[in-house]
Parts: C-alpha cells; structure tokens; sequence
C-alpha cells in the first residue's frame, strides 16, 4: 500500500512541521473526518542526542561534529488494522515530546488504509507546501547575492 | 515554548531530578573500571573519559567524580579544602552532593566514611575502610620537566627516572637542600613515581602504609590513580639528603597543638601574625580534649 | 584571645548568588531579555555556543547566553554541562555537504564557478561605521529576491580532484567507527577524526591566533580558500528499531575547504593538500581557522618540518578546548595558603642559611 521512501517522506515531513500547525492540522482532521483513535505509547517520548557526523574534506574518513538534541516516541494503535497491531514512529530534532508524540501517531495513521489518504491531504500536504514555500524565498533571497560576472552565459529560465 | 527545568531522567535517589549523585549509572560503571585498574596498578596513571561536570575543570571535578561513583546512601562524606570544611571550594563540594544524593556529610575524619579533600591529609590517622579521595591538577610527575605525555608515559613504562633526581640534585647543589615544598613526589611499591598531588611534604610519610584506601582523580587531564591499602610509598631523597618535613616554632594559637600543619594568618598590616591548625576538625577535637 | 573559628562560607555563597542574579537582571525598569529575543536578534552568538558547546540546540544555547550574563564562555561551559546529562541515541549517517540548502557559497580560486558566487548574508562588504539608527528600534526593509536558476552547486574540489592535481580524501574501505572525544581520553598520537573533533568544538579565538600565525611564517604554507559555503543539510539517522534511514531535521553549518601548496617527494607528484573546517551554524571565521590550523597539524604526516606551535598537534589540541582552560586558568582562586605556606616556610629557611653563611 505504501512504500518505504514514501513513508521516509511522510516521516522527514512530520519531523519538520512547526508543533502549533501540526495541533491546527490534526485539529481539522478531527473535526473534518473521523476522532482519532485510542493509542498507547511503546516507548514514552524522550529526549536524547544524536551525534552529527561529518567527512573529512567533505568526501573523506568520518568524524564526530557534535550532538544535537533529539525526540523519541513510538505508539501503538489500540485497535489492530487489517489485522495487525500498527505502530507509529516519531524522530524529531530538538525537544519536544509533543511533537515526537504527533508525528508518531501520524505515522501510525499514514500506514492505515482508513485515515492514509486522508492525513497525506489534509496533514502531510499542507506542511511540505509550506516548507517549500519557505525553502524557495530563502533561495530566491540568496539568489539575489549572486554574483554575476557573464551575463550571458546563465540561461535564467 | 518554555524549556522544562526538570531534568528527563527520572530516578530514585533525590528529588532533584538527576540519578543518585549526578552521575548516570554507565558513566559510573566506566570510573569504577578505571578505579580497578588504578587499584591493581599503584601509582600508575589510568586515563579515563571524563564528564563536563557543573564545576569547572580545575575546581575538583576529578575528585567529584570518583566520589559521585562510588558513593553509597549509607556513607558520611567529609570535604575538606586546605584542611579547613568551611573553605569556599569545599563547601560548595558538599552543597552540590547534599543537592544529588541526600547523603549525610560530617566535619569528623573519624566519622567519615568517605572523605575529599584538596591540598591536605587529615591530621586524624585514618582507619581501614575509609576513603580518602584527593583532588588532583596536574597528575604527571614529570610535566614539568617533560611536557609531552607521549615521552612522559615512555619513561614511566621503562621506569627512566634519571631526571626527577638531577632536578632534586640541582636544587641541593644551587640551596643546599631540595627546594620542593609541596607535591614532592613519591615512589609507590618501588616501581611508579606519582604525584601525590599539592599536599605539603609534612603531609607525605602519612600515604605510607595508610590502613584507608587513597584515589587520586585528575578530571581536567582525565587520569585516575590510586595507593591502596598498606602500601609502601617513599618520598624520594638521597642517602645524605634524606626526605625531611617542616616544623615551626610556635604551637597553635587555638589548641595548643605542636604535632599539627599551621596556617600563618596575617591579623593586621604591621606584620602581626598568629598560626593556628589547618585541619580545622583536628583542632576543634583537641580543643575539646583540653 | 581575640579570635574564635567561625563558619560563614555557605551563608556567603549563597548571598553571592543572589547577587549574581540580581545584577544580571539589572535595572529592573530596562524591559527582560527573553531568549528569544536572543535566538533571533543575536544569532551569531548563539551559532558560537552551539558550536563549541557542541549542542545543536538554538533554544538551550539561547538560554545559556542569558544565565551567563553575556558571557560565551559561561555559556558555553553551561551548554556543555547540560549535554553530559542527556543519554546518547544514535549517531547520524555522514553529513552530505555537497547537497546543500545554499546560503551563502564562494571559492577564491576561480573567477566564477558552477552555481556563481554567492555571497549570502556577508559581513565582508559591510563597511563598519556604527549604524546609531540601531539605539532605537528600526523599520528592517525586506531582502532582495530574484529568481532561482536551476543551477546546482557542486563541490569546487572535486573539479580539482578530476584532475589529479589535489591530495584526495581517504575513505576507510569498510565503515569505520570514528574516535569518540566524549566517550573516550584524547590520547597522542591522535588521528585525523580525533583531530578535527577536537577542533571543532576548539575555542574560536585560540584557533584564530594560531591560524594567524600559519599565515606569518609560522609554518609555511600559502593557503587558498577553495570552497566555503553556508548553509542548511539534513540530518539523516538509521534506527535499528526502525529498520531504514529517516531525515530527522536540517541543520545549518559552515564548511570551508583550503588549498595548500606542497613541492612533491621523492614518491608523491606535486600536488594541493587541503584543510578542513566544519561548525555548527553560520560561523565562517571559526571555520576557517580550523581548516588553517587541521592543514598545520597535518605537516608530520606529509614529511614537513614540525617547527611551529600550529603544527605541534599535542600542544594545539591539549590547549585547544576553552571549558578546561577557563577552568584551570581560573581555579587560581581557590584558596592555595598550604602551597604557599609551604614555598614561604622554604623561602624563610633559604634565605636564613644565606644569611648565615654571609660573612
């Protein structure tokens, strides 16, 4: 029903999400098309690190940059789907057990035939929109720092 | 969003929100192996990972370590800075365990069962089963004459000791005697020279064949290392120049003790001056006897 | 007898305490800093606590900055602290700087370069006279936008690699576990990753000075800055319990490539070597350093004379880490009377024999 690099998507965009919009999301899930269902935490929200690596000369052997704070969370979907006990995961940077929470029970429901379409369209859709949104104004404004010394040669599109 | 300041480990022990003596239970596990070690190799140096502690390196954070790992509910913590409990250093040593673990801390090196200190020994012999962990700055011997380790651990593995006695040598010949007043180093079990960290020399013959357990933690250089219980530890010197201690004039103004380290204490800007014990503990207990 | 032994040390501590607290808030009519305000509006600040802190968390970095008073060091001895009391998760799969939200990228080495030199949110331009509109508050007028050209950005050095003419990179064939400074004792001789962890949580104005001092003569070497580019990358994770890769978050971070010139041996061609800077946020000049001084430390491995206080790895990377030295340097106030008792009683005993040997 779904892929692996589909829920990777699904589950880099839940972790990217800022907390209030994804309450307000799920928010209007609820109100819009079902309550959510009963869940249990496999694993309690919490906060760790995780240790940045980085290359030598970019390309090279692998060192250690420094930690970053991190979130955990896994839950489980009180009702079985199709049969089987659902589990959510949810890895997020920084320190919010809420958030951890959220995107573990988006993940839970991502993987459900009742609510995947419907927490992609009204969830998943609207905060990739808006971090592409932001990602295109940051690279528009860097843009504008360029250089250009040959004006022919960049076939501006 | 508001930042919790409770820490996320929850654990028994304090309600202070951090594990039993600050510590987490591997960190812990990970002291305690390199204490092993130090114990099955006297006076030889054992590097171990030290934690960014809440104290700044340099301000006992070895110590603290070892002491955070092997302290128990049912130890009585003594902390002792230049002999004295009420020194700055080592009230906030104690403050910060009574923070962490709730455990009991007294001001009598008998009672204790677990004793830190920086700079001193107690001047109450000390009996089997206690502790005495030291605070260290500079754990190498040779740092001064050898600043790199990589050539300082060569010479403590072939036990090339040459220099440490051209040094002293060079003091009798330029002084008449070795000019080393404090952290004068020892030989422990004939075979490691150590630092016995900045003790004054008085202090030195009280490590030899000591009934209690000495650890030495350096947490800024990340050693530990230990003298265990009845070892022999020798200050070195030469045949014509045996080791000697110091001994003042004037007994102290206090106790009347004349067996005690005194602290010369200036009481006004004519050069006016009284001694009294260091080991404030010491002297509080003969005060009593009399 | 006039005196008495008294205690008084904690009940001073703790006053000294409230103290510190109160003067930190200062005049209570000046409206509260909020760490937010300090996140946002004094982001380079933060980005150096993060970085030698060595935590990636703008909001704890923040925090820190304003219990410190505005003392980065503090703050970052408090960041570091902190981070001890945190269990470790995981360890992220190597950051791909090639593929890279770009804010700001150049290379000095070439005119223009695929992708062009973008300058991004430079100080280098800036001519520095006071701006005293700043005393008060002030309208900001947005940024310039101009469209995006689907260009990429590749790597300035790996053009250079094509040819052959630049010493490459090393990758361990099997995947290596790199050195752990926060789980194991640096030990010398250290390599590479050890190296270049130690100096990315380096103290910024040590790495500086002796980046500096390369330039002088100090070991000689004509650096070129090959590549430097700003600029946000994903953090990719791998959990076990999970069973396959997730990007976690992006994280900004500076990477400056250097190029070095080296004569050739016997056995090695001529060829470019290189140095290598990474940090945590937007913090070019730290970045640069580190790259300066990981090519000085590198002058033993390619059969260069190590005569210099840069190319002494012991020496840089033993006195490299800010939180041990404000430590030890500092720690000079606590009470030292037993030494010192000790060096007078020597200095009297001394000087008596002195005087009665003198005639």
């Amino acid at each position: 029903m779904f892929t692996i690099p589909e829920r990777q998507s699904w589950m880099s965009t839940l972790a990217r999400a800022e907390l209030q919009q994804l309450e307000d999301l799920i928010e209007s899930l609820v109100s819009n098309f079902h309550e959510l269902p009963n869940y249990t935490f496999l694993r309690n929200p919490e906060i760790g690190l995780v240790m940045v690596q980085g290359r030598a000369g970019a390309t090279g052997e692998a060192f250690n940059l420094g930690d970053m704070t991190m979130t955990r969370c896994v839950v489980q979907l009180e009702d079985m789907v199709d049969g089987l006990p659902i589990s959510g995961f949810g890895y997020i940077g920084g320190r919010s057990q809420r958030h951890a929470e959220l995107a573990a029970l988006c993940d839970a429901l991502l993987q459900t035939t009742l609510w995947h379409d419907q927490v992609q369209t009204t969830v998943i859709l609207p905060i990739q929109q808006s971090l592409v949104k932001q990602q295109d104004r940051k690279q528009r404004q860097t843009a504008a720092t360029k250089v250009n010394f040959f004006t022919m040669v960049r076939g501006e599109g | 969003m508001s930042v919790s300041t409770k820490h996320p480990h929850f654990n028994s022990g304090s309600n202070s929100g951090f594990n039993f003596a600050y510590l987490d239970e591997q960190t812990k596990r990970s002291i305690r192996r390199a204490l092993l070690k130090a114990v099955a190799i006297p006076g030889h140096q054992i590097p171990f990972s030290s934690r960014e502690m809440p104290m700044s390196y340099g301000w006992g954070t070895g110590g603290i370590q070892i002491t955070a790992a092997i302290i128990g509910q049912n130890d009585v913590l003594k902390v002792i800075d230049q002999g004295a409990d009420d020194t700055t250093n080592a009230v906030n040593i104690r403050r910060f365990f009574r923070k962490v673990c709730a455990v009991e801390t007294t001001e009598e090196t008998a009672r204790a069962t677990l004793i830190q200190t920086r700079h001193r020994i107690p001047e109450t012999p000390l009996q089997e089963g206690q502790i005495l962990v030291y605070q260290v700055p500079i754990p190498e011997p040779l740092r001064w004459l050898e600043p790199s380790t990589v050539e300082s651990r060569k010479m403590h593995a072939l036990e090339e000791y040459g220099p440490i006695y051209v040094k002293l040598y060079e003091d009798i010949t330029r002084y008449g005697h070795i000019a080393t007043g404090y952290d004068y180093p020892v030989i422990v079990e004939d075979r490691y020279l150590m630092s016995p960290s900045p003790i004054p020399r008085f202090d030195n013959p009280k490590m030899h064949l000591n009934p209690a357990l000495q650890l030495f933690g350096a947490g800024r250089e990340k050693r530990i290392y230990a003298v265990p219980p009845y070892t022999r530890v020798k200050s070195l010197d030469f045949e014509d120049y045996p080791f000697r201690v110091e001994h003042w004039n004037q007994p102290c103004e206090l106790c009347g003790s004349t067996e005690s380290f005194l602290d010369e204490v200036l009481i006004d800007d004519r050069g006016g001056r009284m001694w009294i014990c260091s080991d404030t503990d010491y002297c509080q207990q003969q005060r009593r006897k009399k | 007898m006039p005196y008495v032994a008294v205690k008084g040390g904690e009940q001073a501590i703790e006053n000294a305490e409230k103290l510190l607290h109160s003067r930190r808030r200062g005049d209570i009519n000046v409206t509260e800093l909020t760490s937010e305000q300090i996140e946002q509006q004094l982001t380079l600040a933060v980005e150096r606590v993060m970085c030698e802190g060595s935590l990636y968390d703008r909001e704890l970095a923040a925090l820190a900055i304003k219990q410190s008073w505005g003392d980065l060091v503090e703050a970052i001895f408090l960041v570091r602290a902190y981070r001890t009391t945190l269990p470790r998760f995981y360890y992220t799969q190597p950051l791909n700087t090639g593929v890279m939200q770009i804010e700001r990228r150049i290379s000095s080495i070439f005119k223009d370069i695929p992708g062009g030199q973008n300058l991004g949110p430079t100080f280098d331009y800036i001519h520095r006279l006071l701006d005293f509109k700043l005393l008060a508050e002030n309208q900001v007028p947005p940024p310039s936008e101009t469209s995006v050209s689907q260009e990429s950005f590749p790597l300035v050095m790996e053009t250079l690699d094509k040819e052959g003419l630049i010493q490459s990179e090393p990758r361990a064939t099997q995947p290596q576990v790199p050195f752990d400074l926060t789980r194991q004792p640096l030990n010398f001789p250290a390599n590479r990753d050890a190296r270049l962890q130690n100096l990315a949580r380096a103290d910024e104005g040590f790495l500086l000075s002796l980046a500096y001092s390369t330039q002088r003569g100090y070991g000689k070497n004509h650096p070129f800055a090959g590549e430097i580019r700003m600029g946000e990358v994903e953090v990719i994770i791998f959990p076990e319990e999970l069973g396959f890769e997730i990007s976690v978050t992006d994280i900004t971070i500076t990477e400056v490539q250097m190029v070095n010139q080296f004569k050739g041996s016997k056995h090695v061609p001529p060829q470019f070597t290189r140095g290598y800077g990474l940090t945590f946020g937007y913090n070019e000049r730290k970045a640069m350093s580190m790259a300066l001084v990981d090519r000085a430390m590198r002058a033993s491995e390619l059969g260069e004379s190590v005569d210099s206080p840069a190319q002494n790895i012991e020496f840089v990377l033993s006195h490299s880490d800010n939180v041990e030295a404000q430590g030890f340097v500092q720690h000079l106030k606590l009470p030292h009377y037993i030494d010192f008792q000790a060096e007078l009683n020597l200095i009297r005993q001394m000087r008596q024999k002195s005087q009665d040997l003198s005639p």
